[in-house]
């Protein structure tokens, strides 16, 4: 079994956190997505794992072990760059058999260990080519081939897809996601594109300004966001925010947004509970709004359409309520024009309450 | 359609004109090269008149040549040559060794106490300073150590003098290395210093055979530090050209054999790394 | 979790791996301290004394510096060395990249001047000052020779008052021109297309392309080229020690040539240390100021 575990985990460069305070379980064979925009510590994180960095506190297991001091090549473990990090001096071929090479396996046995991962990666024909000569998603290749031939413990990803196409990324993707599940291995990949760490992960742990934000499924983290940061980081296009104030009026418990009201006096006791005061941030996936040109039941505030962008099987329309413009999807045809008077409403079971200063979720 | 012809011919004219004035600059700079090498392959009476071109001006001969490799001073004119190429190459060796290893420190590493470049900028300045500035004190360096009119003089005070170059260069060089790909070397199972010596260095090959070069170049050429510190055995070919020229001064043709002989080498050096020689003279600022 | 600890062993290993950086850099600068910074301190403690070779240095404080300022010499070198550089730049800047715009018209053969470009570069000070020292010879040269041809009289430049000067200054134009050209080829090549692009579309005319897109693009490698060869040009003493000598009189003695005779000439080590320090000083501020452009350029 292989599990990575990262106890209070601090780094320092110069006086800036990188990293602060972070710990972390990866369990054995888990696809864990480090996530969350540049500049918030994750690299850093990747890179303590695979004994690059120091943390300046803390601990770093691997099996249980204190690996904290160990350098990275007694880790055993792989790690795929950015920038693939390929040996540009040495053909496709040396490249993959390189870490075998430092092991001293007998030479048959590497020669046969290379045709079977470029054979798995499908690139056979590439491997008596320079790195130079490759296109970046071959380069790519290489380099998960690299990192797959001596069957580390764990495998270390740095925004492996950022430098391809789109098209390519899409694809690499489902792929990399089917290898780490045929091979088992415990897996940590980095990104900034949360489609990439939805669609690809067991788990993601959101971080931002060194700090982890949120850890769980996707379904977890897309439906019961903890704050508003992680809110608005998972889903595309990301959760409308509308800022509002709660206000009693007899029985009723209302949210004011200025424009309309939402009566929300089923989530009482709770927001009463968990707020620190009346302001409050009211949030909405685009795929709760709900549109119609009538009013009818649960519609509870004018709009305006302020753009409609049909993307062939949905449709995202814009819609002006007061200031604030939120996004509203839909699979439905749409035969609405910019100009529209519109009624919105919300599905209240999907609905976030958010605390406005501490910005954490109450709903 | 007249406007049409008189629009191309302008163009025929001026693209013309680069090329013919080009021509004259090349003309202009080869020609005091070409004069010197035809001097040492001419009869000394042929020295005295302006002729041009071998077998048609004059009857070129290998005189001065055999001279100078047989003659009566041929012990000092191969020994000078010999000089040359000792000192030139162990002190180039040297500037690539400590300097490509300097270069690749500070490439690297984070130093804390002085920032990198501040280092790197101390040791670029080392590198503009007038040479003459420090030649007094190095002389009498050199008279305490009994090392005056030692070849070893000439090569330490030469490496001090082109290290920074070669430090310079080199981390220049080796910034240009992604450092992902020794980490990468590092986690694939290597350690520091196999990463070094498997992967940054054998990239950096052209980084260490610029610097080289240059080095070799600079302490074969000069003449300063060798007119301080040498009088008699560990004398250079700069040197036989300025003293020589000032004890025969009309001896044309020998001080043109041993200009051809000073100037000839840089020139294929150089002509090899041509395409970093922009980056090189400009300490990496214009990339060429 | 047992708490990790970090075996006896491995501290020595990890003294090293911590401390590795060092054993890079180190070397290197022991070097340049023992014979870079011994000069330095050495021309200071020289500079405040009366010391010539063979007798032992009497402190005078500041003696060396007032009498320098009285020296009608070292003033006189100053001068020439400041007017050599100033005129020897500007023409070898203004040559070089008009060359340079020249060479960018050119589409086949580029690559061989640029070749041929590179020599004079490369040869050793010494021999191309005593090259030129053959052309310009009197009787001799084929220079002379040529203009006596076209009725001008025979003259050997490099002792003549009026043009020994000019002399020097041709010999270093023709060594570092070059230089100057394939800096500034090599900025022009570079340039990016886009703006170029744009300004066509604007309807300017070459003339304004030139004055508003190139001139603009390339003026840091302009200065950059330009504060080096200041840098560089201060430091002449090669051509002038074979050509003139430094004459006729001292109209074309350079810092570099005085330092080196008061020093080794002379052995008057107390006052060459006063000149060095001075001289240095000069040189360090144009150092500074080409230090500070290359960390631009280079964005250290």
């Amino acid at each position: 079994m292989v599990k990575i575990h990262l106890e209070h985990v601090t780094k320092l460069f110069g006086k800036v956190v990188a990293v602060d305070d972070v710990t972390l379980t990866i369990n054995e064979k888990e696809f864990m997505v480090l996530l969350g925009p540049s500049g918030c510590g994750k690299t850093t994180t990747l890179r303590i794992i695979a004994g690059l960095e120091e943390p300046t506190e803390g601990e770093v297991y691997i099996d249980d072990e204190p690996v904290t001091y160990l350098p990275p090549k007694d880790r055993d473990i792989a790690m795929v760059f950015q920038n693939y990090a390929l040996y540009p001096h040495m053909k496709v071929y040396d490249n993959i058999a390189f870490p075998l090479r430092l092991r001293k396996y007998p030479k048959e046995e590497i020669d046969k260990m290379v045709k079977e991962v470029a054979e798995m990666l499908r690139i056979e024909e590439l491997l008596d080519r320079m790195p130079k000569q490759l296109s970046g998603g071959e380069q790519q290749r290489v380099a998960l081939a690299r990192a797959l031939i001596r069957r580390p413990k764990a495998f270390l990803l740095d925004e492996p897809l950022s430098n391809l196409d789109a098209k390519l990324r899409v694809m690499m993707r489902a792929e990399l996601k089917r290898l780490q599940k045929e091979l088992g291995v415990t897996t940590v990949y980095v990104t900034h594109d949360q489609a990439e760490a939805m669609t690809m992960a067991d788990r993601i742990a959101i971080m931002k300004d060194g700090k982890i934000q949120q850890v769980g499924s996707p379904a977890d983290v897309f439906n019961k966001p903890v704050n508003l940061f992680v809110a608005g980081f998972i889903g595309s296009p990301p959760m409308n925010f509308i800022e509002c104030t709660a206000t009693e009026k007899g029985d009723q418990f209302l949210l004011d947004a200025g424009e309309f009201q939402l009566d929300v006096t089923c989530f009482k006791d709770i927001i009463k509970k968990n707020a620190t005061s009346s302001e409050l941030v009211l949030g909405i996936r685009p795929d709760n709004v709900m549109v119609d040109r009538e009013r009818k039941e649960g519609l509870v505030a004018k709009a305006t359409v302020y753009v409609i962008e049909p993307l062939g099987s949905e449709t995202i329309i814009d819609l002006a309520i007061g200031d604030n413009i939120i996004k509203a999807r839909t699979l439905e045809v749409v035969d609405l024009k910019m100009g529209d008077e519109v009624w919105v409403g919300f599905d209240m079971e999907r609905l976030h309450i958010f605390d406005k200063k501490t910005e954490k979720a109450i709903i | 359609m007249s406007y049409r012809r008189n629009g191309t011919k302008r163009f025929a004219i001026l693209d013309f004109v680069p090329y013919l004035l080009l021509t004259i600059v090349i003309v202009f700079l080869l020609f005091p090269v070409y004069w010197m090498v035809i001097t040492s392959f001419k009869r000394p009476i042929d020295t005295t008149t302006p002729t041009l071109i071998p077998f048609v001006d004059f009857q070129p001969t290998l005189r001065t040549w055999t001279d100078i490799v047989f003659g009566f001073n041929f012990y000092q004119s191969i020994r000078a040559l010999l000089n040359s190429i000792i000192t030139a190459t162990v002190s180039a060796t040297l500037c690539v060794l400590i300097g490509g290893a300097a270069g690749y420190g500070l490439s690297r590493f984070r130093f804390e106490k002085w920032k990198n470049r501040d280092i790197a900028s101390f040791i670029l300045a080392q590198r503009m300073m007038p040479p003459a500035v420090a030649l007094v004190p190095l002389f009498i360096m050199m008279n305490y150590f009994r090392l005056i009119d030692t070849i070893i003089a000439i090569i330490l005070i030469h490496t001090a003098f082109n290290l920074p170059f070669a430090i310079w260069i080199m981390k220049d060089f080796f910034d240009e290395i992604p450092v992902e790909i020794e980490e990468a070397a590092m986690v694939d199972g290597c350690t520091r210093t196999d990463a070094f010596f498997k992967i940054a260095l054998p990239l950096a090959a052209p980084g260490l055979i610029v610097s080289w070069i240059f080095c070799l170049a600079f302490s074969w050429n000069d003449l300063m530090v060798v007119l301080a510190m040498a009088y008699n055995k560990a004398v250079t070919l700069p040197w036989m050209i300025a003293t020589g020229h000032s004890m025969r001064a009309l001896e044309w043709w020998t001080i043109s054999a041993y200009g051809t002989l000073a100037i000839v080498p840089p020139m294929i050096l150089a002509a090899l790394i041509q395409k970093y020689i922009v980056r090189g003279l400009t300490f990496g600022a214009v990339k060429g | 979790m047992e708490t990790p600890q970090k075996p006896k062993g491995r501290k020595k290993v990890r003294w090293i791996e911590k401390n590795i950086k060092f054993l890079f850099v180190v070397p290197a600068i022991i070097y340049l301290l023992a014979l870079l910074l011994f000069p330095a301190v050495f021309n200071l403690y020289a500079s405040l004394h009366d010391w010539w070779i063979g007798r032992s240095p009497k402190f005078i404080g500041a003696e060396n510096f007032i009498e320098l300022f009285h020296d009608n010499r070292f003033i006189n070198d100053v001068i020439v060395t400041f007017k050599f550089v100033i005129i020897a730049v500007t023409i070898e800047v203004g040559l070089g990249f008009l060359l340079a715009l020249a060479a960018t018209k050119i589409t086949k053969g580029v690559q061989i001047f640029r070749v041929l470009f590179i020599f004079p570069i490369m040869v050793a000070p010494i021999a191309a000052g005593y090259m030129w020292r053959m052309l310009l010879h009197a009787d001799y040269g084929v220079i002379p020779n040529l203009l006596a041809r076209l009725g001008f009289p025979r003259v050997e430049v490099l002792s003549n008052p009026k043009l020994a000067f000019w002399g020097i200054i041709l010999i270093d134009v023709w060594q570092w021109m070059p230089f100057v050209f394939l800096v500034t080829y090599a900025g022009l090549t570079a340039l990016p297309k886009e703006p170029y692009e744009a300004a066509l579309v604007d309807g300017a005319s070459s003339w304004q392309i030139f004055r508003h897109i190139t001139l603009p693009l390339i003026s840091p490698i302009l200065l950059t080229v330009t504060l080096l060869r200041f840098v560089e040009a201060f430091k002449v003493f090669d051509i002038i020690y074979i050509t003139t000598g430094g004459g006729p009189g001292i109209m074309t003695e350079s810092l570099s040539l005085y330092v080196y005779i008061q020093g080794l000439k002379f052995f008057n080590l107390g006052y060459a240390g006063c000149i060095a320090w001075v001289f240095f000083l000069i040189v360090m501020v144009l150092t500074t100021l080409y230090i500070l452009r290359l960390r631009k350029e280079m964005k250290l």
